[in-house]
């Protein structure tokens, strides 16, 4: 008994290691939680270059979408942006590393989902914790980040945005 | 233009590569900032630090890493705002919390229990 123990104790050790690094790893609906809970006071140009996207832009729950026109993979978000902007969403765009002459070509091209687009150039991105495009954020009235979504929206994340919505 | 200088005029164009980034005027802050650089984690690139990566994120954290320390704030006050806003993934070493105790942990439990094993297998 004490021989099968010995030789099998290795091995159930390892399936221990293996399960509770496991149990560390997100799931899908975790790796939607935000680090970075509150957004930055912030101020950006919008790509007109008249008006401003602020803080006080968001007086209900919102998305806010952070794209680029150069960034290949943001296409796939923007039928689903039309999407939830049909569905009396509101959603706002601060286009990062871009500039406004890109910006405005792209948007007449591919359609405009965002009740307003701003430019970011880098600062906005580090304060909310971005680490590339797209990244989607739900926030709500008072700054709260509620969802981090990285990379284009996934069903996962859709879902988890009509769910907190409700 | 002699043998010599053109292997030094290739070395001047090459500096020029490295010095493209505005680097901190006191040397011992910039030295500071080097430091941290190597600490945080480039979230773009696997793997790599601030310190090693070329993407523009990097470089904008460089950025508001030297500007931080010229406002006067702390390695510590630093590392928080990026944690603040990444979690505690950026940083290279990640502090031993509950959390990431077994992580720590583990490489030495399975190393014990493999000395273990092979103490009582000599007796």
């Amino acid at each position: 008994m004490s021989k099968n123990v010995s030789r099998f104790a290795p091995f159930g050790v390892f399936v221990f290691v293996v399960a509770a690094l496991a149990s560390l790893l997100l799931t899908p609906k975790e790796a939607l939680t935000p680090a970075a809970k509150t957004l930055p006071p912030f101020s950006l140009t919008t790509v007109e270059g008249k008006g401003t996207l602020t803080n006080a832009d968001i007086t209900r729950p919102s998305l806010i979408h952070v794209a680029a026109s150069w960034c290949a993979s943001c296409k796939l978000d923007h039928p689903k942006l039309m999407q939830l902007k049909s569905e009396g969403l509101p959603i706002y765009g601060v286009l990062w590393k871009d500039t406004p002459e890109a910006a405005r070509v792209w948007l007449e091209r591919e359609g405009n989902p965002y009740r307003k687009v701003a430019m970011d150039d880098g600062r906005f991105a580090i304060d909310v914790g971005l680490t590339g495009t797209p990244e989607t954020l739900l926030v709500d009235a008072s700054g709260g980040i509620l969802l981090h979504v990285r990379g284009a929206l996934s069903d996962v994340a859709l879902e988890e945005i009509k769910d907190r919505l409700k | 233009m002699n043998v010599r200088t053109l292997p030094l005029l290739l070395f001047a164009v090459m500096l020029c590569g490295f010095t493209s980034e505005q680097t901190l005027p006191d040397p011992a802050q910039e030295a500071r900032a080097q430091g941290l650089f190597r600490e945080i984690r480039c979230v773009v690139c696997e793997g790599q630090s601030v310190a090693e990566s070329n993407v523009a994120l990097a470089a904008d954290m460089r950025g508001l890493i030297r500007a931080f320390i010229r406002e006067g704030k702390s390695d510590a006050e630093v590392k928080e705002y990026l944690v603040a806003r990444y979690g505690e993934e950026i940083l290279f070493s990640p502090p031993v919390t509950t959390g990431t105790a077994l992580l720590w942990a583990a490489p030495f439990m399975l190393l014990l229990f493999g000395l273990a094993r092979f103490a009582i297998k000599r007796r």
